[in-house]
C-alpha cells in the first residue's frame, strides 16, 4: 500500500465500498484533529517563537 | 503583475539537524538517466528526508486550504474502481480520443492532451500498470492569484486542485463504463507519477525557466491531473510554443523570487538538461508563504489573453 488513495479506491462491492468510505472518514477525522488540536499548539509555538526572533526547530519540536 | 507584500526569506523555522539536500535527492547534477525520487510532499508514509518540513506545512497551512484538502482526499476515494462488462472494442484510436477529450472538456477541462506513459513519469520504486495517460488543465482564477504569495492565493491552488482531481474522476468513471481500466491521478495526493513530463509529452506546454508548466493558453495560472488508462487512445505531440525563446532572456521570475531559487541557466538533472529550481532555497520560503506561486503568476505568460499573441511574435522572430 503505496499510496493513502490506494488503500482505499480498490474495493467493489457495496459493503466493502462502505468499509472504505468509514476507514477513510477516520483517517480524515484523524488528520482533522492533527491539524484542529496538535496543530494549535504547534501554529502557538511557532508564532511565540517567531515574535521572540527564535526558531521552531521542525526536526525536534513537532512531535514534542 | 507584481507579487503581493512578500515577506522576506528568513525563517523562524528550520532544521536542527539538516536532512540531506532537496537537489542531491532531486538528481541535480546527474548526467545519467534514473527515476525521480520523493523528497517532501508525501502520502506514502514512507520516510523522506524532508518529512519534518512537510508536515510542519500541513500544520501551519491556513484552514481554507485544509478544508479543501480534506475534499480532495475524500473525493479521491473514486478515483478507481470496478471496469464495466462487456468491453467497447475501439478500432479507430483517433476518433475514441477526440471523444474523450471532448468528455473531458464536458466535464469542465480546459487543457487536454494524451501521451504514453514512460518510465521518466513514474517515481522510483512505483509502478503504473496502465499505457496511456490523458493529462487535464484547469486554470486558476486569476484575481485569486494575484495574491499570492497570501493566503488567498494558496486557497485558489487548492481550490483548483480540487476540481481538475474531480475532473480526471469523472473521466475515468466514464472509461471504466466503456469497459477499460482507467485510474484518476489528481493532485497533490498522487504519489506515483510525475504530471510535468506527462503533460509536456502531451501537448499542454513546455517547461518554464520557474520550473513549472506554461501554456499557451494559461501561461502558468493551471493546475494538472491525469487519468491512465489502457483505452487505445491517439496520443498527441508536444508542443513548441516559444516558451525557451523567452525564458533564455527574460529575468522575470529570477527577479521576484525573494529567496533566489531560479537559475538563469538549464542545469543537468537526472541526464537531462533542464530548467531547475533550487530545492534547498526555494521550499523554505514556499513553506513560509503557503506555497508562494509568486514565480507562475509574475511570468509574462500567465497574463490572461497575453500567451497567444507572445507565442505568434517568438515564433515569427525565428525566422527573421
Amino acid at each position: 500500500m503505496r499510496t493513502i488513495d490506494q488503500r482505499f479506491t480498490r474495493d467493489t462491492s457495496f459493503w466493502q465500498r462502505l468499509g472504505r468510505d468509514v476507514r477513510l472518514l477516520w483517517r480524515m477525522a484523524q488528520m482533522l484533529y492533527a491539524y484542529l488540536i496538535i496543530g494549535r499548539r504547534i501554529r502557538q509555538s511557532y508564532r511565540a517563537k517567531e515574535a521572540r526572533g527564535d526558531v521552531f526547530w521542525v526536526d525536534e519540536e513537532l512531535h514534542r | 503583475m507584481k507579487p503581493h507584500n512578500p515577506p522576506p526569506p528568513t525563517y523562524a523555522f528550520g532544521y536542527k539537524n539538516p536532512p540531506q539536500s532537496g537537489n542531491d535527492i532531486n538528481g541535480l547534477g546527474v548526467k545519467q538517466t534514473v527515476r525521480a525520487r520523493h523528497v517532501f510532499h508525501n502520502a506514502t508514509g514512507e520516510n523522506l528526508a524532508w518529512n519534518a518540513l512537510d508536515e510542519f506545512f500541513s500544520q501551519i497551512n491556513v484552514w481554507g486550504v485544509v478544508r479543501y484538502m480534506l475534499a480532495n482526499v475524500w473525493q479521491l476515494r473514486r478515483q478507481d474502481g470496478p471496469v464495466s462488462q462487456p468491453r467497447l472494442e475501439v478500432d479507430d484510436p483517433a476518433s475514441m480520443a477526440a471523444e474523450i477529450k471532448a468528455e473531458a472538456k464536458t466535464l469542465g477541462a480546459e487543457l487536454v492532451g494524451i501521451t504514453r506513459v514512460t518510465e521518466k513519469a513514474v517515481y522510483e520504486g512505483f509502478e503504473v500498470p496502465y499505457t496511456y495517460a490523458i493529462c487535464i488543465g484547469l486554470s486558476m482564477d486569476r484575481a485569486e492569484m494575484e495574491h499570492v504569495p497570501q493566503e488567498r492565493g494558496a486557497v485558489e491552488v487548492m481550490r483548483a486542485y480540487r476540481e481538475v482531481s474531480r475532473i480526471a474522476i469523472e473521466l475515468g468513471e466514464y472509461i471504466r463504463e466503456l469497459g477499460w481500466p482507467a485510474r484518476a491521478y489528481g493532485n497533490p495526493n498522487s504519489t506515483d507519477i510525475l504530471h510535468i513530463p506527462l503533460a509536456i509529452n502531451a501537448g499542454l506546454g513546455q517547461l518554464g525557466k520557474h520550473g513549472s508548466m506554461i501554456s499557451q493558453a494559461f501561461g502558468s495560472n493551471f493546475r494538472l491531473a491525469a487519468v491512465l488508462t489502457d483505452l487505445p487512445l491517439a496520443v498527441d505531440e508536444p508542443v513548441d510554443i516559444g516558451v525557451e525563446d523567452l525564458c533564455l532572456t527574460c529575468q522575470r521570475c529570477v527577479i521576484d523570487c525573494p529567496p533566489g531559487a531560479i537559475f538563469n541557466e538549464k542545469q543537468w538533472v537526472r541526464g537531462e538538461q533542464k530548467w531547475y529550481v533550487d530545492f534547498d532555497k526555494c521550499i523554505p520560503y514556499f513553506v513560509k508563504t503557503y506555497g508562494c506561486a509568486i514565480c507562475i503568476e509574475v511570468c509574462p505568460w500567465s497574463e490572461p489573453g497575453r500567451g497567444p499573441w507572445l507565442s505568434e511574435k517568438l515564433l515569427a522572430r525565428r525566422g527573421e
